[in-house]
């Protein structure tokens, strides 16, 4: 026996390359009843010894150079059926270049048939058509310049082969019958073994006849093979494989590109070992097995069914031998050696979910004891989360409704059976299956399952459309999933689990209810429900109150996600102080940004979900605060995990798209992202706009940079219809409220359908009315009252339709922050204004002040500058100026304008003078008021 | 090198105010040029402006062509009929002494290649309309304009040895306007008849307004450039750190090779490794500062008038 070594893909190819030159000595063309069993690990043995390099460079060439050959002819020939010419034409001239290219290898072995075939019905194809004027008006332009292009090619081409093309038109049927052949040996091979089939094939590559057909035939089952993934049985998973085998071998053995494929053969062929190794003398397993292997082609379906007749014999018998004793042991063994080819590449997963659940099945019938039943359905889980190659991959449907089942079985033996314990990390060796009086113990966890299958279950949504009416479906499936999970938490609770694992239940538990809203507390009084609130508290506080002993990460981890679930669900439901109480005194801002990336999202959707929250109660400042950050990203998307947005910049590379699609959060748990960016919009108008009155003259710092951006926008556009789209809206009602028009600006801005989709849309729209109204005051206070000596609240309540406190309130408050200059006069109950404001000119002589003041400060601080360069006392090159330039002497000149001392003077001079002309006209129009010296702080 | 002493307009035939309004008052682009034509006198070392004529805003490569050839054509003609041809400068009206630009600058230096007097008039319509008449001649001082032959932007190193300011950037020629002698008898006639209480009115405070707000965007500039050259200082001090790390491990590098019995690296040549930041160019900067001065002088000559009624009334009012 040859040790099993690494199977790469040296192995592979040597394995390919044995089997050309094993079969090309015995031109097994006559000989299909090769030893239909005979152990392929033997034969590759004797032809790991062999080793002929240079033969194989030359065989690989031309297997490749033929494949390509006949690629290109089938190609030639799909397009002429479809009369697609200029597809023809391509085809051809590709023939061409790839015949010219591979001249040496066709010198040695001939010119292939299949190829003259070709071009002599191509010929005879193209002068038809040619002669057929019917047909040819019929073509459209480009095709009808393609043909006689193709025209002119072929005949200077078909010029070299005269002689075999008239050979072929003399007796086609030579060159057809081979092809007959070929397709009779291809229906033959179904009854064939494997091995056969496989000299077959190599000796028809190897002879370089015909086989374009056979190509076709194999690449059309690849095809079905692919379509049908669910329907076959576990004997088309292995064709399959055999087919990518053959296809690889004939393609190139040397390309890196089908290292999966190589990957799959090596392991295919180990577990076949296994097998061997374990039952030799095993017939009749193996042989219904290869039997399946070998059914490829569609014709052969009713062979199929028959194999598949003999399969279920093979069924119910090939886990044990016959007669043997199925015992615990043996069972046991059974796992072991079936979970140890787990995970490797090209071990039949179905087929590992069926023989366990047989094995389940089994067990059962034969009484050995829950823990043993309980050992299988553990398994089988694993077999199915196996299922998928990847991580990234989605389970079908199929195949989570049966681990949906299993699992169910496997709670359902557990509960009934209290005594069998599953413990993680246990060694296999100390398992208890049997022995009644210490504790049953299987090695293995339950909460592992649980949390992979709930992991599962999110990926499956992730993976369907969400607005298909499969996506509900599987969405049903939730309820049972959170029953599964309270099932799971019982058991644990029941088993005396650890504290770590009771959190961990309950967090998926959490998990599961936080983002839902609860209607029974929202008003919708449906009897028999609990409060999700005192059911969230409940979960929470739990959590809570484990002490983290030994500070474990995944402790806190869970705790933080615990916490952040019932922030957002306190937000949710719009428990605004609660929520923002927790937010504030849990500290999670400090240490979020060392958490992993699911929690970081979690945290930014808990964020943005007060933020909505602090809105609906009329906390703008608030709202605008939480929210601002994550709009003003631009990437709420992303950081939500709701999506990609669109880059402009720079293009996200694959592998990055790959890992954010990962964390997508599935869409019924989505936050609208519409109503969250309508939202932080109205904040941010409601607290812009007055802001904008009040500081018409001064270069004002922007609340919300996303918000002129809107405004912005909108200017540029040249036509201002009637608003439509959400920004629309807002930017509408933004101008309406400049001109503190409060009904057109409520009405344009709640005329939106999206405030229907708050909970509570009527109260946040009396709210939004309430507010505009208030800030329309402001802004209204702000942009005209230059235009009033007096002006009676009542007025003002009028136009604002606020009532007389209110109006005394709010303007109370402007007096007294200092933003309005007025003073309320009792006896006549009249708002008196008093005329502060600077008129222009101090306004400008102020910024000129102002912006004097910085060039000085820079100027003086690269003159601070300018001495540490000379302090180090480089005489470097570039170095040298900037010591001089500013240094004594004639420096504050050479900087080119007037910084010296004598410059500012005059201009101060002037600017002072400006001011005093300024202060003095305003003393002469004697408007009063004038308590501010407004120049006296330019002092230099 | 001949030096012109002073530069002697005469209205009557010039007419440098009247073409400028009245082409200003025709088109809303408030800047007018033109031509003018003269003789030297070297004796008096005067250049007297007699004549002029006005040219197309030459944006446009077309319209460059077309003021060529009207050039040629007014010299032509004006040769037919016996007037100075010889171009002695140009005219250009300002906006509120917004001229001095790199155009102005070019203009100028284009004219002075031509010929050492040229000079350029600039004529202020907002200042003529408020009643002074402003009628300023310039020229580019001959280090300046030595060294922008040499190199059409400054670096700090060349003002420094020249010894170039923004105030000694242009040379102001004092100008001399000669009126024909009916000209003076109307002005005598118009002097008697002026009313004497609009001595009293104040100066209008949106000329101020305007003269500020250029003066702000002025030091704007000012401050842009602060920034560069501050920018500039940040790469220089960069590149020297860089470059002292390097030579730092390279001899670092070279003793230890020389320890292990190695060949020391070859010296390379360290400048040539780290290229010097770009300098920042001081021309605009110069420019900008000889506007923010023409502002201040602007706004001090427009306020000095008006400080002293206010004292005057203040005192009368206590």
């Amino acid at each position: 026996p040859v040790p099993w070594v690494p199977l790469g893909k040296q192995w592979y190819q040597r394995r390919v390359r044995a089997g050309d030159s094993s079969d090309e000595s015995s031109s097994s063309e006559s000989e299909p009843e090769m030893p239909v069993s005979r152990a392929p690990v033997r034969q590759y043995t004797s032809i790991l010894e062999e080793s002929d390099d240079e033969k194989r460079v030359v065989r690989s060439s031309k297997d490749k150079r033929f494949s390509e050959i006949n690629q290109t002819i089938k190609a030639i020939r799909n397009a002429k059926n479809i009369k697609d010419i200029s597809k023809v034409r391509e085809g051809y001239d590709s023939l061409c270049t790839i015949y010219t290219k591979s001249s040496n290898v066709i010198a040695k072995n001939g010119t292939p048939k299949a190829f003259i075939r070709c071009v002599a019905d191509l010929e005879t194809f193209v002068l038809t058509l040619w002669e057929d004027r019917e047909q040819k008006s019929k073509l459209n332009k480009i095709n009808s310049k393609a043909l006689s292009a193709l025209k002119q090619n072929v005949r200077k081409f078909n010029k070299g082969f005269e002689a075999e093309i008239e050979e072929y038109r003399k007796n086609p049927d030579s060159y057809e019958e081979v092809i007959d052949e070929e397709e009779s040996a291809d229906e033959d091979e179904a009854e064939k073994t494997r091995d056969a089939a496989k000299a077959t094939k190599k000796t028809r590559t190897s002879s370089s006849r015909a086989f374009d057909d056979d190509d076709d035939d194999n690449d059309d089952d690849d095809d079905d093979d692919d379509d049908d993934m669910r329907g076959p049985g576990m004997g088309d998973d292995e064709s399959d494989d055999s087919d990518e085998m053959w296809d690889d071998s004939e393609d190139s053995s040397s390309s890196d590109d089908e290292m999966p494929a190589i990957g799959y053969t090596a392991a295919y062929f180990l577990k076949k070992k296994d097998d061997d190794k374990k039952d030799k003398p095993e017939r009749k397993k193996k042989a219904p097995k290869q039997q399946a292997r070998t059914s490829t082609s569609k014709e052969e379906e009713e062979g199929w069914t028959t194999v598949s007749g003999v399969e279920k014999v093979a069924k119910e018998k090939p886990l044990f031998e016959e007669g043997t004793e199925i015992t615990v042991d043996v069972v046991n063994q059974k796992i072991a050696e079936l979970s140890s080819i787990r995970g490797r590449r090209g071990a039949n997963r179905k087929k590992n979910i069926e023989t366990f659940e047989l094995l389940t099945e089994t067990c059962q019938k034969e009484n050995l004891g829950t823990p043993v039943v309980a050992k299988c359905l553990y398994f089988t889980c694993l077999a199915i989360f196996d299922y998928n190659p990847s991580m990234s991959a989605c389970m079908q449907v199929d195949i989570w409704v049966q681990l949906l089942v299993t699992l169910d079985k496997l709670l359902t033996l557990l509960e009934g059976h209290r005594e069998v314990h599953f413990v993680e990390g246990l060694p296999d060796e100390e398992e208890n299956l049997e022995n009644e009086e210490k504790p049953l113990t299987v090695a293995g966890s339950i909460l592992v399952i649980m949390e992979r299958t709930d992991d599962e279950f999110t990926k499956l949504l992730r993976n369907l459309d969400p607005h298909g009416t499969e996506y509900v479906q599987r969405l049903s499936d939730e309820a049972k999933l959170c029953l599964l999970i309270l099932r799971v938490k019982a058991e644990l609770a029941t088993r005396k689990a650890s504290n770590a694992e009771m959190c961990r239940i309950y967090l998926r538990q959490i998990e599961h209810l936080y983002y839902k809203v609860d209607y029974a507390a929202a008003g919708v009084n449906e009897e028999g429900k609990v409060d999700s609130r005192e059911k969230m508290d409940e979960l929470c506080k739990f959590i809570y109150r484990i002490e983290s002993s030994d500070h474990s990460g995944d402790l806190d981890r869970i705790r933080t996600r615990a916490m952040l679930c019932h922030i957002y669900h306190h937000a949710l439901h719009n428990r605004w102080s609660e929520a923002r109480d927790l937010m504030l005194m849990s500290h999670l801002q400090h240490g979020i940004s060392h958490a992993d990336i699911p929690t970081k999202i979690l945290y930014n959707r808990t964020t943005v979900q007060l933020g909505l929250c602090a809105f609906r109660n009329g906390y703008i400042q608030h709202a605008h605060t939480t929210l601002n950050d994550i709009q003003s990203s631009q990437k709420s998307k992303e950081l939500l995990a709701q999506g990609l947005s669109t880059q402009r910049m720079s293009e996200r590379n694959p592998e990055q798209e790959k890992i954010e699609k990962q964390r997508q959060i599935p869409f019924h748990m989505h936050i609208n992202l519409e109503l969250l960016e309508y939202s932080y919009l109205t904040c941010a108008m409601l607290l812009e706009v007055p802001h904008m009155a009040a500081h018409q003259f001064e270069q004002r710092r922007k609340l919300s940079r996303t918000f002129h951006q809107q405004l912005r926008n909108a200017d540029k556009n040249p036509l201002i219809g009637p608003p439509d789209s959400m920004r629309e809206h807002l930017v509408a009602s933004a101008k309406a409220m400049m001109k503190a028009d409060w009904r057109t600006c409520a009405d344009t801005l709640l005329a939106h359908k999206i405030w229907n989709l708050m909970p509570n849309a009527e109260e946040v729209k009396g709210m939004l009315r309430q507010k505009i109204k208030e800030e329309s005051l402001r802004t209204y206070m702000f942009t005209y009252s230059a235009c009033y000596d007096s002006i009676s609240p009542e007025v003002l309540s009028r136009m604002f339709d606020l009532s007389n406190k209110q109006i005394h309130a709010l303007i109370s408050k402007m007096i007294l922050n200092d933003e309005l200059k007025a003073s309320w006069d009792k006896p006549t109950d009249l708002l008196i204004l008093h005329r502060a404001e600077s008129s222009k000119l101090q306004r400008l002589a102020k910024q000129t002040a102002d912006k004097l003041t910085y060039v000085m400060d820079n100027t003086e601080k690269m003159l601070g500058q300018g001495t540490t360069f000379t302090g180090r006392g480089n005489a470097a090159t570039g170095l040298t100026w900037p010591n001089n330039i500013f240094g004594a002497g004639n420096g504050t000149q050479l900087m080119g304008f007037p910084m010296g001392v004598p410059g500012q003077e005059q201009r101060y001079g002037s600017a002072q003078n400006a001011g005093y002309i300024a202060r003095n006209r305003g003393n002469y129009n004697n408007q009063g008021g004038y308590n501010r010296q407004p120049y006296s702080r330019m002092v230099y | 090198l001949r030096r012109v002493r002073e530069a002697v307009v005469s209205t009557q035939s010039t007419g440098i105010t009247r073409n400028c309004q009245d082409e200003l008052d025709k088109q809303l682009d408030p800047h007018v040029s033109g031509v003018l034509l003269g003789l030297i006198n070297e004796n008096k070392r005067i250049l007297e402006v007699t004549h002029c004529f006005p040219l197309m805003n030459s944006d446009t490569d077309e319209s460059m062509e077309i003021n060529r050839e009207h050039m040629l054509e007014m010299e032509r003609s004006l040769r037919s009929v016996n007037i100075d041809y010889q171009q002695v400068g140009f005219y250009q009206s300002t906006y509120l002494n917004t001229h001095c630009d790199r155009n102005f600058l070019d203009s100028v230096f284009d004219y002075l290649e031509e010929m050492n007097e040229a000079i350029a008039i600039i004529y202020d319509p907002l200042k003529t309309k408020l009643g002074h008449l402003s009628l300023r001649a310039f020229k580019l001082s001959g280090r300046a304009f030595q060294l922008y032959k040499a190199e059409k932007d400054f670096t700090a190193e060349m003002l420094r040895d020249n010894a170039i300011t923004f105030e000694n950037l242009f040379q102001e020629i004092p100008v001399v306007v000669k009126n024909s002698s009916l000209t003076n008898v109307l002005l005598c006639e118009l002097d008697s008849v002026q009313d004497s209480t609009s001595y009293f009115t104040l100066p209008t405070s949106s000329y101020l307004e305007k003269s500020m707000q250029l003066l702000l965007g002025g030091l704007d500039e000012i401050n842009q450039d602060l920034l560069k050259i501050s920018k500039f200082q940040k790469a220089v001090y960069k590149k020297q750190t860089e470059m002292m790390k390097y030579i730092q491990d390279r001899k670092e590098e070279n003793d230890r090779m020389v320890r292990e019995g190695l060949k020391p690296l070859p010296e390379e040549d360290v400048n040539e490794l780290f290229k010097d930041p770009a300098p920042v160019g001081r021309l605009e900067s110069l420019l900008s500062a000889n506007r923010i001065s023409s502002h201040c002088e602007m706004i001090e000559e427009h306020v000095k008038s008006g400080i002293g009624k206010l004292y005057l009334a203040d005192s009368f009012m206590s």
